[in-house]
């Protein structure tokens, strides 16, 4: 009990005793307006990714983001659809070797799974337009159990993490240390 | 650090989460009061970290707000053959980063996530030299009394604290976070421009002084008593711009100057000495011959012997506004960086003055200044830059559009 003595004056205890009774009521009503996220695919922090192989008409580039599953069945991302690209696919990159993901990305139920570069991603193909640092896409993601999600105006941006090796030619070994 | 009101409402936030509170007995209440008291010190060992400066609005964030403890100033050049369509994309860039950031969340394409624990009161504030609008040709746009400052006698300028085609100044209460968002801001802006120059500043971190104290330079000055108060019609009118090009309206005009600081010699000044030099009491910020900081200067007061209290040559009378329109808003930061020799330690101020119209508020007071301020002898212009800061946006739309488009 050490705690109710603590610097309470009187009129602040009686204070906190209506607020305490009120409280209830309010936290009630506000449950009430709360986003319902359970039951559904989330997507955060989607990005597609500007680079040389995208400035052009006929290029490629990948697209990333945070896919979260708040079903209660296992759900996989097969690909999707843009105005500006006629083949969108999923990928993964293994042991710095880029190669489509058959079968698409599987997402458990509960689990966040990140695509990032290096690592699993959506690719877009035949680019039909240059994307360009600062511009905006648009992409629907097709998913097996759950419904199309729908990305507007995806920001592209720069990124030299988890370069991967787009380049046709093998990638340079490095030389031996002095 | 917990206020009582704070332990409370950390209480109330408990109680109600379990709901068992409506006939809350001495035991359910003391239960409630220890959970809130927990909860409010957590909540307080973060309390730096979850402040927030609201970025959108009719004004960009970081000028009408007290002055963070860490400041970045940022300025660029832009890349050969850059067009105005470019450049709007560069400002969709920034705006996405402003808006996440500054609520705590990180960029897009951030391989460092993690670092972004809070915004720390970060705000992004976003403007554009005078050599901008010539390379793009935007002279049209250029606001009324918005012009590269003439050279002063007393410069010494360096170029590479000078000039700048855009600046971005970024400041946060966390140090950290400031060095993390700083390097995002320059890798998103990396297709468009090179970095020209960064120069760091600060003033006291939160939880140093109290709320609304006037702040204090390293000569141990107290610095910006003449402001127009935050949040006043006053501020407004001295700040903002009312009308001209629309990506300005709702903008401001800045002066950036770097005062590099003699403090060895300041050193060796005694006190009344150097209260004569400012027109001030060092301790209590006051005109000399008054006892409060915000007491009135009576520029006619005599000495006994029939000396000016406020000497001729004191820096608050020549810095004095000869009438109200010679007002601005200084929000500076100091810096302390190392000298060229080792071993050697540079102190200054990154000197600011926010103004609707440089030419008609600043410049009168800065020639004045020029020709004739004993302050002069230890302290010295080193850098020098202006920039048109475009107005704020609302969610959704982008910095700087209408001046691009």
């Amino acid at each position: 009990m050490r705690f109710l003595t603590y610097n309470l004056g009187d009129k602040l205890f009686k204070k906190a005793l209506i607020a305490l009774i009120m409280v209830p009521a309010m936290i009630f009503s506000l449950a009430a307006c709360a986003p319902a996220e359970a039951g559904k695919v989330e997507v955060t922090g989607a990005w597609v990714r500007a680079s040389e192989y995208s400035d052009h008409a006929g290029g490629m580039t990948g697209v990333f983001m945070q896919i979260t599953n708040n079903t209660d069945k296992t759900v996989t991302l097969i690909g999707g659809t843009s105005e500006i690209a006629p083949m969108v696919e999923t990928h993964q990159v293994v042991d710095g070797v880029m190669s489509k993901k058959e079968g698409g990305i599987e997402i458990k139920p509960g689990e966040t799974v990140s695509l990032e570069p290096g690592g699993l991603h959506v690719m877009l193909m035949g680019l039909t337009e240059a994307i360009l640092v600062g511009t905006k896409i648009n992409l629907t993601l097709k998913f097996d159990g759950a419904d199309d999600i729908v990305l507007p105006e995806m920001l592209a941006k720069t990124s030299e993490s988890g370069d991967e090796d787009y380049d046709p030619s093998p990638m340079p070994m490095p030389e031996s240390s002095n | 650090m917990l206020t009582r009101r704070q332990i409370i409402l950390g209480s109330l936030a408990t109680a109600g989460a379990a709901g068992t509170v409506l006939a809350a007995g001495g035991a359910a209440v003391a239960e409630a009061y220890k959970n809130g008291y927990s909860d409010a010190i957590a909540a307080n060992q973060t309390a730096v970290a979850s402040r927030k400066t609201n970025w959108a609005g009719e004004h960009q964030a970081g000028i009408e707000s007290k002055a963070q403890a860490h400041s970045n100033f940022l300025a660029f050049e832009l890349l050969p053959n850059v067009t105005s369509d470019d450049m709007l994309r560069w400002m969709v860039l920034l705006t996405d980063d402003i808006s996440r950031l500054s609520g705590g969340q990180s960029a897009l394409a951030d391989p460092h996530p993690e670092l972004v624990v809070g915004p720390a009161n970060l705000t992004v504030t976003l403007g554009f030299g005078p050599a901008l609008f010539k390379k793009l040709s935007l002279e049209a746009k250029v606001p009324v009394g918005f012009a590269e400052l003439p050279s002063f006698k007393i410069d010494r300028l360096d170029e590479k604290f000078c000039g700048g085609d855009v600046l971005i100044h970024v400041s946060a209460d966390d140090l950290q976070i400031l060095s993390h968002v700083t390097r995002i801001l320059i890798r998103d802006s990396s297709s468009f421009a090179t970095s020209k120059w960064i120069q760091p500043g600060f003033t006291n971190a939160i939880g140093t002084t109290p709320e609304g104290k006037t702040q204090r330079n390293l000569m141990g000055q107290v610095d910006g008593t003449d402001n127009p108060d935050l949040g006043t019609e006053d501020f407004d009118k001295l700040v903002w711009i009312a009308d001209g090009p629309k990506w300005a309206v709702g903008g401001t005009q800045l002066v950036l100057r770097r005062i590099r600081m003699n403090l060895d010699t300041w050193d060796k000044l005694g006190r009344e000495a150097k209260e004569d030099v400012i027109g001030r009491h060092l301790d209590t910020g006051a005109p000399l011959g008054k006892t409060n900081e915000f007491d009135f200067l009576d520029f006619n007061a005599k000495k006994p012997n029939g000396l000016d209290v406020i000497p001729a040559f004191a820096h608050v009378r020549r810095a004095s506004a000869a009438d109200l329109g010679e007002r601005f808003f200084r929000r500076p930061f100091n810096y302390q960086v190392l000298g060229e020799n080792p071993g050697e330690l540079e102190s200054g101020l990154l000197w600011t003055a926010y103004a609707r119209d440089l030419t008609k508020q600043y410049l009168p007071v800065q020639k004045r200044l020029a020709e004739f301020d004993l302050l002069n002898q230890w302290t010295t212009p080193v850098g020098s830059a202006v920039f048109a800061i475009a107005r704020g946006v609302e969610p959704g739309q982008i910095l700087a559009e209408e001046l691009f488009s």
